[in-house]
């Protein structure tokens, strides 16, 4: 029974995806690291990203559980600004395109 | 959280009418001073480490006027900042590059980015030495408006990172840290790693307070 419903579910989950990414071709990745306070970390996504705290919270608890997440998408240039703030407050960020 | 007992312990940050403000005790000032100057040194010898000519200009004085210098110097480097990451790891933890599987990309985007970083960081560092007396004979009191919070957080972050790093703390290992024997001096630096961790956490809850 799993099966059947399996594939129509993933078409359906790639299709948003495929129109997102064309216009937010890159993305900051902050990683988790045993030292930045899970408060901090919600406080940095709450203050550089302007995101509000519940969404911020979650973020932070993707990066603290799965040991990353993609904190925003857009532009390679607004990528760098991006790392370039997480680094100056002592995030671990990366970037990449996202495939 | 919250109760009585605990608001008491100094070093805590309280959001106030006048600020974010908190008591430390002489000894709490002198640790922070110590460690957030220690990491203002190793920023220091940083600047200006891509500069490959060694000219008079990106070399940084020492003591008070060192300030001045390292502005000056950085306002000839423009954008011939570093490509590799530096070796200490300390300043490897706070400036890692940005593009893991792509040193190129990597390079390039130190060159422009690190000394910005780095002179940011150093001036934060700068402005939590302002507000602590070198000796203080008694309690002192920090206020901070809601830029200063901010400077704040970013450098004890720093600090944080940087006894971190060179303790070696790994996820999950408070176990190692608490069997250590009294005597190893390690154990006193994870303490006071500890409690800088705790006077950030009572900052960022002031905040949202």
């Amino acid at each position: 029974m799993t099966g059947p419903t399996l594939t129509p579910e993933r078409v359906r989950e790639s299709e948003p995806d495929l129109v997102v990414i064309p216009d937010l071709p890159w993305v900051t990745i902050v990683w988790n690291d045993p030292v930045n306070l899970m408060s901090y970390v919600t406080y940095v996504f709450q203050t550089h990203f302007g995101y509000p705290r519940e969404k911020a919270h979650k973020l932070m608890l993707d990066v603290h559980r799965v040991g990353r997440a993609v904190v925003s998408a857009g532009t390679r240039e607004e990528m760098e600004r991006d790392v370039e703030a997480m680094h100056g407050y002592g995030l671990w960020a990366t970037m990449k395109k996202d495939s | 959280m919250g109760d009585d007992e605990e608001r008491l312990v100094s070093g805590e940050f309280r959001r106030e009418e006048d600020g974010v403000v908190a008591t430390l005790s002489a000894l709490e000032a002198a640790l922070i001073r110590q460690f957030v100057s220690e990491l203002r040194m190793l920023l220091e010898a940083e600047v200006g480490a891509g500069s490959g000519d060694g000219d008079a200009e990106s070399g940084v004085g020492t003591g008070d006027g060192a300030e001045a210098d390292l502005f000056a110097a950085l306002s000839e480097l423009d954008e011939d900042g570093p490509v590799v990451a530096p070796d200490d790891p300390v300043l490897a933890r706070l400036l890692p590059d940005a593009y893991p599987d792509d040193p190129e990309s990597a390079g390039d985007f130190r060159r422009f980015t690190q000394d910005r970083l780095v002179a940011r960081k150093y001036a934060a560092c700068g402005t939590v030495l302002d507000a602590l007396p070198d000796l203080a004979d008694g309690p002192v009191l920090v206020v901070l408006d809601d830029d200063g919070v901010q400077v704040w957080l970013g450098a004890l972050n720093d600090v944080r990172l940087a006894l971190a790093s060179r303790l070696g703390v790994e996820q999950d290992d408070d176990a190692y840290w608490e069997g250590l024997p009294e005597d190893d001096p390690r154990a006193a630096v994870h303490e006071v790693y500890q409690w800088l961790g705790w006077v950030q956490e009572t900052l960022v809850r002031a905040v949202w307070e």
